[in-house]
């Protein structure tokens, strides 16, 4: 795991001309490194439907 | 010779419950014909109606109040884990909501006898914060429905049953040979997956250190609980849009990519 999604994604876009490099461990390996995160902001969350009554 | 319906009959309820459990859980173990096996030993005054009946919903029961409440607990992060076995993990939890919220909260009803859905449904609810009571209702009408569907037509084509069962009995173990079936098809198709994605061993990885440009997030996951955290100044790459977002991406400079 880890690289799963981002070495397809990569591969797809280098076959498209792209320059496309994978982060080795990803989010994972960089958040073990201490480097520094952001939180995701509210506008790029998915909404995914609720059942909850609001 | 131990046949398949002797061992149903003599460790009775209790295997019948473990493997209702287990499916509830979602492993590829029969169900199905653990209750019409039951169905069949009711039929032939081998097993209580009521106890079978009990074992069946108990364990379903219990199965499903488990996902339900992780999956209210977790948000997101259990059927992350669950669509990491399923065919298609990067659509698999976006689509299975909608499916879900589309046709309905009945489709509790019905899940069980679907596969794929049976797992999906109660954690998927649990996520989506169905209130817990009308969980319940739905919930356990579905396992009723399910567990006294099988133990009926178990019940009705009992003289079908036991000679099937018992020529498969006679010729072995058949649980454990069903059993291992599963597994092995299960391990094979791990091992095509694998096969298939060798291709992506080529892309060049480069080490925490060496990035040097735009960072993107290709993430599916990362991006349903509100707090999530991702690299500082990165930008979200939604993989099942790749083509129409192709496009935006800088043709001219390394660019790089990172997941979970």
């Amino acid at each position: 795991m880890g690289e799963t999604t981002s070495a397809r994604v990569a591969h797809m876009l280098r076959s498209q001309g792209y320059d496309a490099r994978i982060i080795r461990g990803g989010l994972a390996a960089w958040k073990k490194a201490g480097l520094p995160l952001e939180v995701v902001p509210e506008d790029d969350l998915v909404q995914l439907p609720s059942f909850a009554r609001r | 010779m131990d046949s398949w319906v002797d061992s149903l009959a003599r460790h009775g309820v209790g295997l019948l419950f473990g493997i209702c459990l287990v499916e509830a859980l979602g492993l590829p173990v029969p169900a199905a014909v653990a209750l019409l096996t039951a169905g069949a030993l009711v039929a032939l005054g081998k097993m209580a109606l009521g106890a079978a009946l009990l074992a069946g919903i108990a364990a379903f029961l219990l199965g499903d109040l488990v996902y339900f409440l992780l999956g209210r607990q977790t948000g997101w992060w259990l059927l992350g884990i669950l669509c990491r076995i399923s065919t298609n993990p990067d659509s698999c939890i976006l689509t299975s909501a909608e499916a879900f919220y589309r046709r309905g909260r009945v489709v509790l009803v019905f899940a069980k006898f679907v596969p794929g859905l049976n797992t999906m449904a109660p954690p998927l609810a649990g996520s989506m914060e169905m209130p817990f009571l009308q969980f319940l209702a739905l919930d356990l009408a579905g396992i009723i429905l399910y567990v006294g569907v099988y133990i009926g037509v178990g019940f009705a084509f009992r003289d079908l049953l036991s000679a099937l069962l018992d020529t498969m009995g006679r010729a072995g173990h058949v649980m454990e040979t069903v059993l291992f079936t599963a597994l092995l098809v299960y391990v094979g198709y791990r091992f095509w997956l694998a096969w298939k994605s060798r291709i992506y061993r080529t892309v060049p990885r480069v080490e925490l250190d060496e990035v040097d440009g735009p960072v993107f997030d290709v993430r599916s996951h990362g991006y349903y609980d509100p707090g999530a955290q991702r690299i500082q100044g990165s930008t979200r790459l939604e993989p099942n849009r790749l083509p129409e977002l192709v496009a935006t991406l800088p043709e001219a400079e390394k660019i790089y990519l990172y997941c979970t």
